[in-house]
Formats: C-alpha cells, sequence, structure tokens
C-alpha cells in the first residue's frame, strides 16, 4: 500500500466520520413517527398502504444521504414526502378498516330485516 | 421571413417546453381534480383545502424554477395529498354508513322486541307458569 493510498484512506474515513454526524433536518423525527403509526395501524398488511409505507421508508433512507452530503433543504423536501406517504398509508388502512366495519353493520341490518 | 420564422420556431419549441410542467405536476393537478370530485368536498373540506395549498406550492415552484427538484418534490407530495384528502373522504363516509347502519340495526331490534311480546301474549299462558 503506497503513501497515497494510505492518506487517501484515512481522508475518506474522516470524511465518513464527518458527514455521518451530519444532524438530519428538523423534520427528521416526524416523518419517523408517522412511519411508525402507519406501522402500528398494521398498513403492512393492506396492499396500497404497504406500498406507501415502503416509499415512505425509502425516501427517509434518501434522505438520510443527502443529509450526509450536506443537501440539508433536499433532505427535508425528501423527509416531507416521507412524511406524506405514511400518512397516506395510516389513512389507507384506518379506511379499509372503516369500510369493513360499514359493510358489517350493513350486512347485519340485512340479516335482521331477513329475519323478520 | 422565412429565415426569420425558421430561426424563432426552436427557440420557442425551447421556451415552451422550458416552461412546460413536470411530469409529477400534471399528476398532481389531476390528483387534485379527481379529490375536487370525491366525497371529500363533501365530507372533509379541510383535507381538500390542504391537498390545494400543497398543489399551490407546487405551482409556485414551477413558476420560480420549472422542473426544478422542488417543483417535482412539491407536486409529487400535493399528488399524495390530494389522494389523503380522498381517502379521509371516503374514510368519513364509511363511518357515517356504519352509525346509520347501527341506528338502522338498534331501530329494527327494539321493534322487534316490541312485536315478540304482543304476539306471545296472545296465546294463554300455561296454568302453572309463574304469573307477574
Amino acid at each position: 500500500m503506497t503513501a497515497l493510498t494510505k492518506v487517501l484512506g484515512s481522508v475518506t474515513l474522516a470524511l465518513a466520520a464527518c458527514t455521518s454526524t451530519h444532524p438530519m433536518p428538523a423534520n427528521y423525527v416526524p416523518a419517523q413517527a408517522a412511519i411508525g403509526a402507519a406501522d402500528a395501524v398494521g398498513a403492512g398488511n393492506e396492499p396500497r398502504a404497504a406500498l406507501h409505507l415502503k416509499m415512505a421508508r425509502d425516501a427517509v433512507a434518501r434522505a438520510q444521504v443527502l443529509a450526509r452530503q450536506g443537501d440539508d433543504h433536499e433532505a427535508a423536501l425528501t423527509l416531507e414526502r416521507a412524511r406524506t406517504d405514511a400518512e397516506l398509508a395510516l389513512m389507507v388502512t384506518r379506511e379499509a378498516n372503516a369500510r369493513r366495519e360499514a359493510n358489517d353493520a350493513k350486512r347485519e341490518v340485512e340479516r335482521l330485516r331477513r329475519s323478520n | 421571413m422565412k429565415t426569420l420564422v425558421a430561426a424563432l420556431t426552436p427557440a420557442l419549441a425551447l421556451a415552451c417546453a422550458s416552461t412546460a410542467p413536470s411530469r409529477e405536476l400534471v399528476s398532481a393537478r389531476s390528483a387534485y381534480e379527481d379529490a375536487r370530485l370525491s366525497a371529500a368536498a363533501q365530507h372533509t373540506p379541510d383535507r381538500l383545502l390542504e391537498a390545494k395549498q400543497a398543489l399551490d406550492r407546487a405551482e409556485m415552484a414551477h413558476q420560480d424554477d420549472p422542473g426544478s427538484f422542488d417543483e417535482r418534490n412539491l407536486a409529487y407530495i400535493a399528488t399524495r395529498r390530494s389522494e389523503l384528502a380522498v381517502v379521509y373522504g371516503s374514510f368519513e363516509a364509511d363511518r357515517r354508513d356504519r352509525e346509520t347502519a347501527e341506528s338502522v340495526y338498534k331501530a329494527k331490534q327494539e321493534q322487534t322486541q316490541i312485536i315478540v311480546p304482543k304476539a306471545s301474549a296472545a296465546p294463554p299462558a300455561p296454568s302453572g307458569s309463574p304469573s307477574r
């Protein structure tokens, strides 16, 4: 290994250390919280919601890279994307549950009508 | 004259192309139109307003810097906000449907309970049965 390679290696490591401590934008926590909330209601089990949940997670991963590169504005906007996708995943799941409950209630009414 | 037209045509085309909305912004406009015509308009107008505000941000980004990172990402967010408005509208409609069905169910049950004792009161009670 030449001296130049060693120096380059050290510089790369130092840069990696610097960039890894780059703070995430302020909307990182709300984005992660939205993903957690969507996950908690079972968004992973609802096909459309699962897709948006994955998009949200992918966006957070991209935002982390952007933040490490110092692209704070782009990182913040990407996190906003993530939060919106996570909110959509949450609501798609809740709506699917609400629709099932409404259909169950209507079926019960119909059953009662027929039994009379 | 022909030379002037020939010279200006590519320049005009280039000018139009540079100000054309991004694919994301076109989708965002379309998604907002869908949301505007959905149950959100009736049940969750506040969510529809959020979608409109998100679309306005994207439109402004397009005016400031067409085709930029901001335009494309704000348009993406606007699309999702419109989709969210639609889902919120459907959620509210589902909730109301369930409440209506439950009220009807309860009313039917009460009706049945009123009818059943009257019907059962018609035949004479067995002699050994306890009287109230």
